[in-house]
């Protein structure tokens, strides 16, 4: 069995392995009761870091819904026969994915002139509207709005989902590109996956969609290795 | 800021402010700094009521050592 520690537990460890030797040297050598009981406090803290887990909601029940969430997806997907790329678009503290029926560039999309129904039509596409799982994600979270783009897509997948090791971001102009180190989650929906990116790639669409509050289109993603390359391109207003 | 995150910096705060007076007051007993972080660590967990990974082994343990304090107190004080 593999012993996965996380930061929180690593800092406890830490700390009662420092309060460990400071508390009896403090006693016995020091004769010092202050710091013989400022020993046993770090011990107590750092106990109680590896009590309490780092996120607040279970991580594996979230992994559980999500992965429920996108059977549903893939049913959707599959019964309409859509094939185009999707589009992450920041709506009322959600983000949404339409996704064309052919594999098209897609126009800015705007929630306010769009008629949120699963069947639709936007700038003359017609396409499906869904709820992609990462938006959930990127609320529970509770991702500081201040943040920028690597550290908000870096908070969501590496602390809060614990989903994927670390992330790199390259922006270039309108076109995202995120790079996944070795990502922990894998979904087996094929349409899913080609359509709104695998689930951490997608997670990564709806948090770069709501970072830069612009509608978002996944281009496509590579995979070698450990490693996962994702692309996206922000769409510009007109 | 989440709820576990507070509970873990508010914990932090009371033991460390615990040793602080204690140690500027000259208390020379090490029971009344461990009595203190055991009420510390109550009222932190009974306030966040934080989520906990396995059963609160922290807990449990500064209440047996809280426990054996007063009965310690309490047989000195008969005899």
């Amino acid at each position: 069995m593999r012993l996965i520690l996380d930061r929180y537990q690593l800092l406890g460890l830490s700390l009662i392995g420092f309060g460990v030797v400071l508390a009896p040297y403090s006693l016995i050598v020091l004769l010092n009761v202050a710091l013989t009981s400022l020993g046993i406090g770090v011990v107590i803290l750092g106990a109680t870091l590896l009590v309490v887990p780092g996120s607040p909601v279970p991580v594996h029940h979230i992994k559980a819904m999500m992965e429920g969430s996108l059977v549903n997806i893939e049913a959707i997907l599959e019964e309409f026969n859509v094939s185009g790329k999707a589009v992450y678009v920041p709506g009322n503290d959600r983000v949404y994915a339409f996704i064309p029926f052919e594999n098209v560039k897609v126009p800015y999309v705007n929630m306010d002139s769009t008629h949120l129904r699963i069947l639709t039509e936007v700038g003359g596409l017609k396409g499906v509207f869904i709820f992609p799982p990462g938006s959930e994600a990127l609320r529970l979270s509770s991702l500081p709005g201040e943040a920028g783009l690597e550290d908000a897509i870096s908070h969501v997948l590496v602390d809060f989902l614990e989903s994927v090791d670390s992330i790199k971001v390259v922006r270039n102009n309108n076109r995202v590109t995120v790079e996944i180190l070795k990502p922990k989650v894998f979904s087996d929906y094929p349409r899913a996956n080609s359509c709104l990116g695998s689930y951490t790639v997608s997670i990564a669409g709806c948090i770069i969609s709501s970072n830069l509050d612009s509608s978002t289109q996944f281009l496509g993603e590579e995979e070698e290795g450990g490693r996962k390359l994702a692309f996206f391109e922000v769409n510009s207003i007109g | 800021m989440d709820k576990q995150k507070q509970y873990l910096i508010i914990l932090c705060i009371l033991l460390m402010s615990t040793v602080v007076s204690l140690a500027a007051l000259g208390e020379p007993r090490l029971d009344v700094y461990i009595s203190l972080f055991t009420v510390c660590y109550f009222a932190a967990t009974a306030l966040f009521q934080p989520r906990k990974r396995f059963f609160d082994f922290v807990g449990g343990s500064l209440f047996v050592i809280f426990c054996f304090i007063v009965i310690q107190k309490v047989l000195e004080i008969i005899a």
